[in-house]
C-alpha cells in the first residue's frame, strides 16, 4: 500500500488530482494539508473537504499558511474563479478543517511512516517549507516528494519564465529545492505536453456519466473562459492531475532527468524562475528528478478509472 | 510586578554577559532561553547559555532551535574568529556535556508567548532565525508579545561584517525580514548604538573585573580574543557589549535616551547591502514605522546596571 501527503492550494486542478489520489486502488491518502495559492487559505479548505466528501473519504484536511514566507501573495481567483472551483455553485462553505496545524501535520505523519510516505504538492511551497524549517530531518524520511511546480524546459505560465506555484512563494520553493527531499519535478511544460484537454476531451471525461466525471468537467468553467480569452482556444489543463499521475505511477513519467534546480530569488520575470541545470554548467550535484515528458495515454485512462 | 522574559541567544561572549544581566536583574523571571547558530555553531551556543545559567545559580529551561538560516547555508568561523573558538574566550571554561531542556526552541517559543499572551518581553541577541520560524508557523504570536528587543541591525551609520551590515541580521536576513514584517512591537537595538554606549576600553574592563565576583571576572575575562581582534582590525585594544546594552534597553527602557520610530525593512538582494537594514528616517518610502530605532542610551544607567548583575 502507498502512503501519501497531499499538500494542495485547492481550485480546480488540485480536486481533480484529489479525485484521482482518493479513489486509486492500494493507496491511503493520510492527511491533505492546505496553503495559499489559488484562493485564499480558507477557501482552498473548503474545496478540499467538499472534494474528499464527495470521493466518500474520510480523510483529515488541515490548515495551513495563509501566506507566503516573505512576500505578499496574489491568488489565481481570476483563472479558477472566486471560490477557485469555478464559481458553480457549490456549496463550499462551512465545514471544519481537522484540528492541527498543516506544518506541525507534516512533521508528525513523515516521522510517523519515515521511509513510507510519498508527498505530493500542488501548490506554493510553504507548508513543506515551514516543516523543513522546523524539522530539517524530514527531508530524509520521505520515499519522495512529487511536486507540480516550476519548468522544466520551456515558458512559464506567470511571467515568461516563471510557473505559478513556484512563482507565488519562490522563497519556500529554494527552502524545498535546497532540503536534500528527493524530488520529482512536474513543470507547467508537462502539463502543456500531456494534459490539455479540448472540448473533444471534455465531452469524453464528461461523458462517462457519473457525479465525479460531471464534477471534475463543471468546475473547469472558469479555467476554460480565462484559455480562451488568453488563447482563443476552448481547453482548460490539468496540471495538478498529471502530477499525480506520476505520483501514483512513476511509469506515467515518459522522461526523467537529474537534474540541479535552483530557485531565483532575484526582482524582475525571473523571480520564481526554476534554474534547471541541463548542461551541468553549474558543476552543482543533481537535486531534482525533473520530469519532461509523460504518457497522455496513462493520465487519461487512470483519470477516467478513478471518476468511474 | 515580575517582568517575563524569553531570551533568543547564539550564546557567545557578549551573549553571556546579557544573560547574567537578565538572570541577576530583580523582578525579572526569564521563562526560557531559546538558541541559534550564529557567532558559534548551534551546539555550543547550547552548551554556553546552560554553563552560564548554571554560573548564575539560575534553573531556566534552555532549548535548541534552528541550526541553519531560513535560505542560505550557515558558514561558521567568522564569528569564532572574533570570540574564540568555544564562543566563550578560549580560557578553558568547562563547556560541554549540559543537557538542555526536551522540546524544539520554535515551539518553545509559540508556547511560552501563548502562556504569558500580553506580558512577554522578548529579547534577540543573535539571527533572528528561530522567531522568524515561530512566526510563520503562528502568526498569532506577534500580537501576544509586549515587546521585542532586538539586537540586531543599524539604526544610523555603518554595518560590523559589511560596510552597511550587522553580523545578526546578515546572518539570516531572511529571517529578520519576516519579524520586522510581522507587526510583533520591535525596539531595535543597532551596532550603532553599541558603538556610541557601550565600548569598554581597557581601564573600563579592569574596573568592571575589579569588583572581583566570580561574574565580575567572567564578563572580563571571556572577552579576551574579542579584544584581540579589535586591536588587530582597529588598532585598539576593547571590547564592546552589543547584546548587553540591548538587554539592558530590554530590562528598563529608560536606558535608551532616543528612540525614533520608523519604517525599517531587511536588503534580501546580494553584495554588500545584503543584510543591511534599511532605516526609513525621512519617510520617504510612505511606509508607517513598524520598529522603535534605539539611536542611542544612557552609558552611564548601562554600566550600572551591569555592575550591579555581577555584585
Amino acid at each position: 500500500m502507498k502512503r501519501l501527503i497531499i499538500d494542495s492550494d485547492t481550485g480546480s486542478d488540485d480536486a481533480v488530482a484529489l479525485v484521482m489520489a482518493l479513489k486509486y486502488p492500494d493507496t491511503k491518502v493520510e492527511a491533505i494539508t492546505v496553503g495559499f495559492g489559488n484562493v485564499p487559505m480558507e477557501q482552498g479548505v473548503q474545496n478540499a473537504i467538499y472534494t474528499v466528501e464527495l470521493c466518500g473519504a474520510d480523510v483529515p484536511v488541515y490548515a495551513g499558511l495563509d501566506r507566503p514566507l516573505i512576500r505578499e501573495g496574489r491568488t489565481g481567483q481570476y483563472v479558477h474563479g472566486e471560490d477557485g472551483m469555478g464559481d458553480i455553485g457549490l456549496p463550499l462553505s462551512g465545514k471544519k478543517p481537522a484540528p492541527g496545524h498543516a506544518v506541525d501535520v507534516l512533521i508528525d505523519t513523515i516521522n510517523r511512516y519515515a521511509g513510507d510516505i510519498t508527498l505530493v504538492t500542488l501548490g506554493p511551497l510553504m507548508n513543506v517549507a515551514v516543516a523543513l524549517l522546523r524539522d530539517p530531518s524530514i527531508a530524509h524520511k520521505v520515499n519522495d516528494c512529487v511536486i507540480m511546480g516550476g519548468v522544466g524546459y520551456g515558458y512559464g505560465n506567470v511571467t515568461p519564465v516563471a510557473e505559478y506555484n513556484i512563482w507565488a512563494d519562490p522563497e519556500a520553493a529554494q527552502i524545498v529545492f535546497q532540503s536534500g527531499m528527493p524530488l520529482t519535478m512536474v513543470g507547467i511544460d508537462v502539463n502543456n505536453k500531456s494534459a490539455v484537454f479540448t472540448e473533444a476531451d471534455s465531452a469524453a471525461l464528461r461523458g462517462i456519466g457519473t457525479p465525479l466525471a460531471e464534477f471534475c468537467v463543471d468546475i473547469q468553467a472558469k479555467l476554460i473562459n480565462y484559455v480562451s480569452e488568453r488563447t482563443g482556444i476552448r481547453s482548460f489543463s490539468l496540471p495538478d492531475p498529471i502530477t499525480m499521475g506520476v505520483a501514483l505511477d512513476p511509469f506515467m513519467a515518459t522522461e526523467v532527468k537529474n537534474l540541479f534546480v535552483n530557485v531565483e530569488l532575484g526582482d524582475g520575470y525571473t523571480r520564481g524562475q526554476t534554474v534547471v541545470d541541463h548542461l551541468h554548467v553549474t558543476g552543482k550535484a543533481p537535486n531534482t528528478k525533473v520530469v519532461l515528458d509523460a504518457s497522455r495515454e496513462g493520465f487519461i485512462t487512470m483519470l477516467h478509472n478513478a471518476v468511474r | 510586578m515580575v517582568k517575563h522574559l524569553i531570551i533568543d541567544t547564539d550564546t557567545c561572549s557578549d551573549e553571556a554577559v546579557a544573560l547574567v544581566m537578565a538572570l541577576r536583574h530583580p523582578g525579572v523571571v526569564v521563562e526560557a532561553i531559546t538558541t541559534v547558530y550564529g557567532g558559534v555553531p548551534l551546539d555550543l551556543a547550547v552548551q554556553n547559555a546552560l554553563y552560564t545559567a548554571e554560573l548564575c545559580g539560575v534553573s531556566v529551561p534552555v532549548y535548541v532551535g534552528c541550526a541553519q538560516p531560513v535560505l542560505r547555508a550557515y558558514k561558521p568561523g567568522g564569528g569564532q574568529a572574533v570570540h574564540g573558538m568555544d564562543g566563550m574566550g578560549d580560557i578553558g571554561l568547562p563547556l560541554g556535556g549540559r543537557r538542555p531542556a526536551p522540546g524544539h526552541a520554535v515551539d518553545a517559543l509559540i508556547e511560552a508567548i501563548h502562556h504569558h499572551a500580553g506580558e512577554v518581553i522578548l529579547v534577540t541577541l543573535g539571527p533572528l532565525t528561530n522567531l522568524a520560524v515561530a512566526l510563520l508557523r503562528d502568526p498569532s504570536i506577534a500580537g501576544e508579545v509586549r515587546e521585542c528587543v532586538v539586537m540586531g541591525g543599524v539604526g544610523i551609520g555603518p554595518g560590523n561584517v559589511t560596510p552597511v551590515a550587522e553580523a545578526n541580521v546578515w546572518g539570516d536576513p531572511e529571517a529578520a525580514q519576516i519579524v520586522f514584517q510581522s507587526g510583533m512591537p520591535l525596539t531595535m537595538v543597532g551596532i550603532d548604538v553599541n558603538n556610541r554606549a557601550a565600548v569598554f576600553d581597557p581601564p573600563d574592563a579592569v574596573a568592571l573585573r575589579a569588583i572581583g565576583t566570580p561574574l565580575a571576572h567572567f564578563c572580563v575575562d571571556i572577552q579576551g580574543p574579542v579584544m584581540a581582534f579589535m586591536e588587530s582590525r582597529l588598532g585598539r585594544r576593547m571590547f564592546s557589549l552589543p547584546d548587553p546594552i540591548a538587554m539592558a534597553v530590554a530590562l528598563n527602557p529608560a536606558v535608551a535616551t532616543v528612540v525614533k520610530p520608523c519604517y525599517v525593512s531587511v536588503d534580501l538582494s546580494d553584495g554588500l547591502t545584503r543584510g543591511q537594514t534599511i532605516v526609513d528616517h525621512l519617510e520617504v518610502t510612505g511606509r508607517p514605522a513598524n520598529v522603535k530605532v534605539v539611536l542611542d542610551a544612557s552609558r552611564e544607567a548601562f554600566v550600572s546596571m551591569l555592575y550591579s548583575a555581577v555584585r
